[in-house]
């Protein structure tokens, strides 16, 4: 395997090479997890209101 | 698309995206107010520009570039001060049984913040949105290989942020 950009920052900062695909896993099912959250709230009625708004100006 | 009387489903279409806006926005800024603000600015941005809109291309890709761009460009006009995470009401991030645990997303939710706003975002679109490094490049406006980087680098920065190489498989 050729030595990459992303290889030689782990040198740099000490970091070790390469996750573990658990941690890998792990990290994925977090972002998902607060993302989606968010994702599934109620949309804020103002946001609605605004495109209303915009469209009606038109 | 008839641009200059546009569908009377487009605020239709865009109320549609408002979701994935936010969430992605809350992941740029790390707070729900500043995240609302920058949905309101991204949305009257992009009506006003839809006739650079190209029919048939990414409506999604279009919105997310639309809206880190005003999220980089205010952080330029303030780069002293530094976005930090809200506290969100406790019953919003009560996790399934199954799921991690509250105290384990908040101390994620903390590291995330702390990487820089280039890796976030380059780990939140690849990792949380979902999108193809060639996707999420065309949104930050960057090479594929260089989104590639980020996310790796972001990996790494979290995984020893949150010692989740020596943590015991079976805790967590």
């Amino acid at each position: 395997m050729h030595t990459t950009a992303i290889q030689a920052d782990f040198v740099a900062t000490g970091a070790p090479p390469q996750l573990s695909p658990e941690v890998q896993n792990r990290i994925g099912t977090h972002l998902r997890l607060l993302y989606d959250q968010v994702v599934d709230e109620e949309i804020p009625q103002s946001l609605v209101e605004l495109l209303r708004r915009l469209e009606t100006k038109e | 698309m008839d641009i200059k009387n546009p569908p009377h489903s487009l605020s239709d279409e865009l109320v549609a995206f408002i979701p994935s806006l936010r969430a992605f926005a809350v992941s740029l800024s790390g707070n729900r107010s500043n995240a609302d603000d920058l949905v309101q600015e991204t949305l009257v941005k992009a009506w006003g520009k839809l006739d650079s809109f190209e029919p048939g291309t990414n409506l999604r890709a279009w919105l997310f570039r639309i809206l880190r761009n005003t999220y980089y460009s205010e952080l330029r006009k303030r780069r002293t001060e530094h976005f930090h995470a809200d506290g969100i009401p406790a019953e919003e991030l009560v996790a399934k049984a199954t799921q991690p645990s509250y105290v384990e997303l908040q101390e994620f939710r903390v590291a995330l913040n702390e990487l820089c706003p280039e890796r976030r975002e380059a780990l939140v679109l690849v990792g949380a949105v979902g999108l193809s490094y060639r996707e999420a490049a065309e949104i930050c406006g960057c090479e594929p290989g260089t989104v590639k980087s980020r996310v790796s680098r972001a990996r790494t920065e979290l995984a020893g942020m949150l010692q989740l190489d020596s943590k015991d498989e079976t805790v967590i």
